[in-house]
């Protein structure tokens, strides 16, 4: 295992130019073969029946076998593996943040994610659509499963700069209404932005009965706010500049910013969707990993 | 004993104050500061909205912090130069002081009060113990002067101040009482001039330690010398704490003499000789049969028990007849007391054989009897050819042509008689005669020449006598008025013999013609007798250091029968050895007071010393006189009283003696007392000796106020890296830390 893992180091994934090699190196190097699918699709196909038990769905009785025997038993059915998947990738300005430390910015990092997963999908067999979104929809590939497909993803990755302004509650209500099917979702932003409305459009998915995935990227430094000196902030996102002295303001950023990452992560909770934070200078089959084991609990409990 | 502690009520300084520049660089964190904002880095930055919350809601914080971060810096370099500027602060002298070095000036009374001693130890050591225990408890860093109430012994002992405490301790002990009076005032000026020495030391304190005997400390309030008095020591108390120790005593008796004298200034052999003494008993109490004794030359001569009245003067007398030649010493002693050194005192009568008297005759006469000299020859030596004069006057007439030529410091006195003309070469001759201690008696006649003696002896300014002749009155041909002399209530001494005694005939002596003169005022011209028509008839001048006598009329039958009236050899004699004293000094002083030492001419090549009473010897050197144009020597080591001994190193010559005396002022003993001080100097009177005491026990042991700070810089370093490491820490550290210096500073 440990060989494969230095291919999996953001340092040495920084080197690889072609985003397709990238995303085959973090799934065949890990996801691939080692762990089973945690991603499961919705179906009708019956598989067998069980006793009813207090508290059971009454939809799922099988009111012709009561008939018979006069006794409630449940239809129980197989999970379709057929999915469709969307992969929506914040590609605002503040995705552009790369810290002297991190290899990668946020945004490289997100789409070395994105690819990674539109791979996994799209190699079981399943579909596997990419949309780009800042305040707008930027880029909307529809789902397919066919391998052309993932290189097209990775086309549309990697002619896309991060640049405007967040907005993504908007964004998110507009793919709530244009996403008929039910889908798996899978956000990955830095989630800079109105909280309230960003969780509102978590909401309106949720409401259309999506299975929601949110992976938080952030870079290193905007969590441990490393400065010393005095610094001159540029905002991003036409943010105003802003002279800090870091070593007395730390504290109270800290405390800001760890406020911000538990109102997401209780977002999440209460929305009930799975949710990771990822810090760009960490390995990405560790972020991947604890993400997809994560998703892997939740579906079996 | 009392303390007196006169201090200003608050005061603060700092014993280093140029070293408060360095508070200059307690501005170095502001600039490093200022300087620091300017330098930052650049960055785009993603979290901005977290950034802009945490700075809004946190900026007040944030410039406290930096604020508490600044002020620590700032007073870690502010108490830090205070620190090096040793700062002091005292608060009525005695609550709170600080080991701050001090500028301490003694100012000890060595008069000769000083020497009462009592059962233990005198007065003058017990002042030596206190100022020695004071220089012990100082602390390094100390500066002191010393100086001695004394009136001509040098009174500064330490004019520089000097840090080093056994120097001042082993000075102090070297110190001893002298025998002169206490000149205070004078005192309290060098101690006012010392305070402004020793720039660097800002606390100051003045101790004087005393016997505040009354005459030197000048009780009465109108009494020049006690406003000055006064007065500095209000200006010490200004610049300084003025610590006044009193070691004096309140009533204490003492008898002291304070006059032993003479009206002669010398003997004659053979002759009896009043001595005059004057006692005084200073105390409440009359004493009774107090032992006075007479000493010549050691001898006890004779002895006598008198009665001292309280507070009052005695006058008592000896006569002594002495039988040998030369300067004899004289001691009256009284019974002794606590302060022995004033009932001792002395004196020296020089007895003389022969007083050489040059008679300068202004008219010449084969006729028995027909010079104008020869009745005065007569009465000054009336030597019969069987039974030769043996009295101690040996007149020699000249002529009046001889004058010029004649070596006139050979005589004693000079007597001008009736000459009628003097050249200015004449004149200058006999001033510088007069001047250097010689006695002159002109006397007038016929021949007198008026208009050339107002030009030369009369010259207001360069004559003899500032007078003027006018006319003469009377006829002695024709007899036509008779005159008599006007004794003037006989207040001259040369006349005090005819006072009482009418058949000596002054005052019906029979003059029948005088030049009328007129007498300008003169500070040293004095009448001796005047004219019954008020003209005056013998005048006396004191010139340099001789004496000018001038009698208006003739000394001759010529112009009257005063020649052979009874009244004429007393009176000549008398006049004779008056204008004779001269020649012979001042043979006393008072302690401290110079001795003049007339020399002769013969006399100028020795190498003369004197010797002290303790036998010390102290070579001489004559210097000419600008005034007399004599040669004087002038003795000032007169620091002992007793008799003075110059040897001319010339077995010839005799020794010449000199009496010094101390000064009665110092005899009374009576305490100036703390109510006779102006009361504003004596509110902290009472307790202060405790006070005093405490204070300078605290200063041993108790740390200085710039320890304190040195201290609170330390702390305070280590509280700004607290701040910098936990804020809230750094701030708890901070208040303790200042609770703590303010409390060190309260306590100490």
């Amino acid at each position: 295992m440990n060989d494969y893992r230095k291919y999996l180091d953001p340092q040495t994934l920084a080197k690889v130019q072609n985003l397709d090699l990238a995303a085959r190196q973090i799934v065949e190097g890990y996801v691939s073969g080692s762990h089973k699918s945690p991603f499961h699709g919705f179906s009708a196909e019956f598989a067998q029946h069980r006793e009813y038990a207090s508290g059971d769905d009454l939809r799922y009785v099988d009111w012709k076998v009561y008939a018979k025997s006069d006794r409630y038993y449940l239809k129980q059915y197989e999970a379709e593996t057929n999915f469709t998947c969307y992969l929506l990738l914040d590609c605002s300005e503040s995705m552009r943040y790369r810290s002297e430390n991190a290899a990668l910015s946020k945004w490289d990092y997100g789409r070395l994610v994105a690819a990674a997963l539109a791979y996994v999908v799209i190699k079981q067999q399943d579909a596997a659509g990419l949309c780009t979104i800042n305040n707008q929809i930027v880029d909307f590939l529809r789902p397919a499963s066919q391998p052309t497909h993932l290189k097209q993803i990775h086309y549309t990755l990697e002619h896309t700069e991060p640049a405007g302004e967040s907005g993504l509650g908007k964004v998110f209500h507009e793919l709530a209404e244009r996403i008929s099917r039910r889908s798996l979702i899978i956000i990955i932003s830095d989630l800079f932005d109105d909280l309230d409305s960003v969780m509102l459009g978590l909401k309106h998915f949720r409401h259309r009965k999506h299975d929601v995935s949110l992976l938080q990227v952030i870079d290193p430094a905007e969590q441990d706010f490393p400065f010393q000196e005095p610094v001159l902030f540029r905002g991003l996102e036409n943010q105003p500049e802003q002279m800090a002295e870091p070593r007395s303001l730390k504290k109270a950023y800290q405390a800001e910013f760890e406020k911000f990452l538990k109102n997401v992560q209780r977002g999440s909770r209460d929305l009930k969707m799975d949710y990771a934070l990822i810090r760009t200078d960490q390995s990405l089959d560790i972020a991947l990993s604890a993400f997809l084991s994560q998703r892997q609990t939740r579906i079996r409990s | 004993m009392t303390d007196i502690l006169i201090t200003p009520v608050f005061a603060f300084g700092f014993a280093s104050p140029w070293l408060l520049a360095g508070l200059l660089t307690a501005g170095i964190p502001v600039l490093i500061h200022l300087l620091h904002k300017r330098k930052f880095i650049e960055t785009e930055w993603a979290a901005m909205k977290f950034l802009l919350i945490a700075t809004k809601k946190y900026s007040r914080r944030v410039r406290f912090e930096q604020l508490l971060v600044l002020l620590v810096r700032c007073l870690i370099l502010l108490l830090l130069a205070i620190a090096f500027s040793r700062p002091y602060w005292s608060v009525q002298g005695a609550f709170v002081e600080s080991a701050a070095p001090v500028h301490r000036i003694f100012v000890i009374d060595a008069s000769f009060s000083m020497r009462w001693k009592g059962e233990v130890q005198s007065l003058f050591e017990e002042a030596k113990e206190l100022a020695t225990a004071q220089v012990s408890r100082s602390n390094p860093g100390d500066a002191f002067q010393l100086i001695q109430i004394s009136n001509s012994s040098p009174q500064t002992l330490i004019s520089r101040p000097s840090r080093q405490q056994t120097y001042v301790i082993d000075e102090i002990a070297r110190m001893r009482p002298t025998e002169e009076f206490g000149n205070v005032e004078q005192s309290l000026q060098t101690a006012l001039e010392f305070l402004g020495q020793a720039q660097e030391l800002a606390q100051k304190e003045v101790i004087v330690i005393s016997d505040f005997q009354s005459r030197s400390w000048s009780s009465r309030q109108t009494d020049q010398s006690s406003t000055r008095i006064r007065s500095l020591m209000e200006a010490i108390s200004k610049k300084s704490t003025l610590i006044l120790k009193d070691v004096g005593l309140t009533k204490e008796p003492n008898l002291a003499i304070i006059d032993f004298s003479s009206k002669s200034v010398f003997a004659t052999l053979n002759q009896p000789v009043r001595l005059g003494i004057t006692l005084h008993n200073f105390s409440e109490l009359s004493q009774e049969n107090v032992n006075v004794q007479l000493l010549v030359d050691g001898q006890l001569i004779n002895q006598k028990l008198v009665n001292l009245p309280a507070n009052a003067d005695t006058q008592t007398e000896f006569t002594h007849q002495f039988t040998r030649i030369g300067d004899h010493r004289l001691e009256v002693r009284l019974a002794e007391d606590l302060l022995p050194l004033d009932n001792r005192r002395w004196k020296v009568m020089p007895v003389k054989k022969d007083i050489h008297v040059l008679l300068v005759n202004g008219r010449q006469s084969g006729d028995s009897m027909g010079k104008a000299t020869d009745y005065l020859k007569l009465a000054l030596s009336p030597s019969l050819k069987e039974q030769p004069w043996q009295g101690i006057i040996k007149p020699q007439v000249i002529s009046e042509g001889e004058l010029s030529n004649t070596e006139l410091s050979l005589y004693d006195a000079v007597v001008i008689c009736d000459v009628a003309l003097f050249t200015e070469n004449e004149r200058d001759l006999l001033k510088s005669y007069v001047k250097s201690g010689g006695g002159l008696i002109l006397s007038l006649g016929a021949q007198v020449n008026v208009d050339n003696y107002n030009q030369t002896l009369f010259q207001p300014k360069s004559g003899l006598i500032p007078l003027k002749l006018l006319n003469r009155q009377g006829d002695a041909q024709k007899h036509t008025t008779l005159f008599e002399f006007d004794p003037l209530k006989y207040q001259h001494p040369v006349i005090e013999i005819f006072k009482g005694n009418p058949d000596a005939g002054l005052e019906t002596t029979h003059l029948y013609e005088y030049f009328q003169a007129e007498v300008l005022p003169d500070p040293h011209t004095r009448l001796i007798l005047n004219y019954d028509t008020n003209d005056p008839a013998i005048v006396e001048r004191t010139l340099g250091r001789g004496k000018v006598v001038l009698i208006t009329t003739s000394l001759d039958r010529q112009w009257g029968t005063w020649a052979i009236w009874p009244s004429f050899p007393p009176l000549m004699n008398e006049l004779v050895l008056y204008v004779s004293t001269g020649k012979w000094g001042r043979r006393d002083a008072q302690i401290g007071q110079p001795l003049e030492i007339m020399t002769l001419e013969n006399q100028i090549a020795f190498s003369p010393k004197m010797i002290a009473p303790d036998q010390k010897e102290f070579p001489l050197q004559s210097a000419l006189d600008r005034n007399t144009d004599s040669r004087t020597i002038t003795f000032n080591q007169t620091f002992q009283s007793g008799i003075y001994e110059l040897d001319w190193e010339k077995s010839a010559l005799e020794k010449t003696l000199y009496a010094v005396n101390v000064s009665p002022r110092e005899s009374d003993l009576k305490h100036i007392g703390p109510q006779l001080i102006p009361p504003e100097y004596f509110r902290r009177q009472s307790g202060t000796a405790s006070v005093s005491n405490e204070l300078s026990a605290d200063r041993t042991s108790h740390a200085g106020f710039s320890e304190i700070l040195l201290f609170t810089v330390l702390a305070l370093i280590v509280v700004e890296q607290l701040l910098l490491w936990r804020f809230s820490i750094g701030a708890l550290s901070f208040l303790a830390v200042m609770f703590l210096s303010c409390l060190s500073f309260f306590f100490q």
